[in-house]
């Protein structure tokens, strides 16, 4: 099966900032967090993909259509929810939806009513009379129900209350149940990144770190409490130590050694997301 | 012609929000075609150059005049000044000269009517009536529509998005001023070496040369509306939206 979104040696520049070389393929049915720090080149990755910003170097093909050639059929294809909103403020929701609704073919305005309901969106107001929350609520049920193969949210829970975080991850989870769809979702909050995410893909201040599958990841990290005094050289895997107490990024190789020399651990822990994606960003943070 | 349809569809949504606002600029526009009117034969004897600017004015930039803030240019961040509805557009699957389209329409729809009534009511109410006969004061009416479109047609393109220095605050009023003195100095050139302004010889090439003066007209606004068009889709790929 073809990649729904294909990026090949994409670099851009904005200023003195420097995004890429990116490589990226996302499949069908998967859901990736574009994960980094503040300034790491996410925003601006979306918005190359969108057509916003022209790279310097590098492809990025959506079902096969160049998204920079002149053939603009493939923005059909995508469903973007930006992170700051543009030139909705003069309409309500109610002319959004009149707007929006009639350019992609597979709306679905069962959803959007759903969605409607759900997060009490007064659809009647002008969207610039709206709170922020609201706003990105009202941003969300005008996106997710275009039903498009692919669908871009650029920080889509950062101003909403914790029970409308929930109710979108589960509007997401049943929106990928429907088929070969996929979601690029990047965000800071962690609960979304793991209830939702299969793939991450990181970036460091415009550097890619990596495309990792999600399960994989999280077993590649292990804490160890030592019993013992732990030698003075570095073990196999070692990240890190703080006391007796042990960071690996290859527990197989570090668990050999400490059997090896006859040294024992009390207790072995998995990392939780967010010590993982710090060690990600940041190699030299003690855990 | 499913562009423009399509495009029509999408103004149909600033039109429902710009009522108030065509009505203030054709009335704004109204009140420097009142002093078109009054001043007309003091311009004829005397050469008046501001009644030379402010036709400048109301045929090369007329829908500056107010428009809703989210459909007008305006600074969205640091060096990037363009109309808020065009960035909404831009996010939704509407091709690039759907998204023109929709501008040139919005901008026809700001001047046009207006300027088009100012003439007729400036060809009724004055001696012009004496001097053109209907004929040439169609040519006369081309002279100036097609001046709206090659020169009026960077209002649209400006709405489209700019990015650099000189469309932040200082860089848009040097350029302002630099225009100003540049267009104030040429037109009183054109005084000081012929006997009259822009409009005055308008009105004798509309009399003496009608078909010659329809036919550069034309072929202005035809290369006027080219180059705006490509310049605007140019501009929708290379410019940075965010």
């Amino acid at each position: 099966m073809d990649p729904l979104l294909y990026i090949e040696n994409l670099e851009k520049d904005v200023d003195d900032f420097h995004l890429g070389p990116v490589n990226l393929t996302i499949e069908p049915g998967t859901i990736t967090a574009l994960i980094g720090n503040n300034g790491s080149g996410k925003s601006t990755l979306l918005k190359l993909i969108m057509n916003l910003a022209q790279p310097e170097m590098g492809n990025i093909k959506v079902n096969n259509l160049l998204v920079h050639g002149n053939n603009e059929s493939w923005k059909k294809l995508i469903a973007y929810q930006p992170q700051t909103i543009i030139g909705w403020d003069p309409f309500t929701g109610n002319a959004l939806k009149e707007m929006i609704a009639p350019l992609y073919p597979n709306w679905d305005e069962t959803l959007f009513q759903k969605m409607v309901d759900l997060f009490n969106i007064p659809l009647h107001k002008k969207f610039g009379k709206l709170s922020q929350g609201v706003q990105q609520k009202l941003n969300l049920a005008l996106t997710i129900p275009r039903n498009t193969p692919l669908l871009i949210l650029d920080e889509p829970t950062s101003y909403m209350d914790i029970p409308s975080k929930k109710i979108l991850i589960d509007l997401l989870v049943d929106w990928m149940e429907a088929g070969d769809r996929s979601i690029i979702i990047a965000s800071h909050q962690i609960d979304d990144i793991r209830k939702l995410s299969d793939y991450l893909f990181v970036l460091h201040d415009g550097e890619v770190i990596g495309h990792f599958e999600k399960e994989e990841l999280m077993e590649r990290y292990a804490r160890y409490w030592i019993s013992e005094p732990l030698p003075e050289a570095p073990i196999p895997g070692e990240v890190s130590r703080e006391g007796n107490v042990l960071l690996s990024e290859n527990p197989e190789a570090t668990e050999s050694y400490l059997e090896a020399n006859n040294t024992r651990w009390n207790n072995r822990s998995s990392l939780e997301m967010d010590d993982v994606i710090t060690l990600l960003l940041n190699t030299t943070t003690t855990l | 012609m499913n562009n423009w349809r399509a495009a029509f569809q999408l103004t149909k949504w600033e039109i429902k929000n710009s009522a108030i606002n065509l009505l203030l600029a054709y009335i704004a526009t109204g009140v420097v075609a009142f002093i078109f009117i009054i001043e007309y034969v003091a311009y004829l004897e005397d050469g008046l150059v501001l009644y030379d600017l402010f036709f400048v004015i109301v045929f090369g930039a007329a829908p500056l005049f107010p428009k809703p803030k989210s459909f007008e240019a305006q600074h969205i961040q640091h060096r990037f000044l363009a109309a808020p509805v065009v960035v909404l557009q831009k996010h939704l699957p509407i091709k690039d000269i759907v998204i023109i389209y929709s501008r040139l329409i919005m901008h026809s729809l700001y001047t046009i009517p207006v300027q088009l009534s100012a003439l007729v009511i400036l060809y009724f109410a004055t001696p012009l009536h004496n001097t053109l006969s209907i004929g040439s004061f169609l040519a006369f009416i081309i002279i100036w529509l097609s001046f709206s479109i090659y020169i009026g047609y960077f209002v649209p393109r400006f709405s489209i998005g700019l990015r650099g220095f000189w469309i932040t605050n200082s860089g848009l009023g040097i350029l302002i001023l630099i225009l100003l003195f540049v267009i104030t100095f040429g037109l009183t050139l054109i005084h000081v070496i012929f006997d009259h302004g822009i409009v005055y010889w308008s009105i004798m090439a509309a009399r003496d040369y009608p078909f010659l003066s329809i036919g550069l007209s034309i072929i202005l606004a035809t290369i006027g509306y080219i180059f705006w068009k490509r310049n605007m889709q140019k501009a929708l790929k290379t410019v940075m939206f965010e």
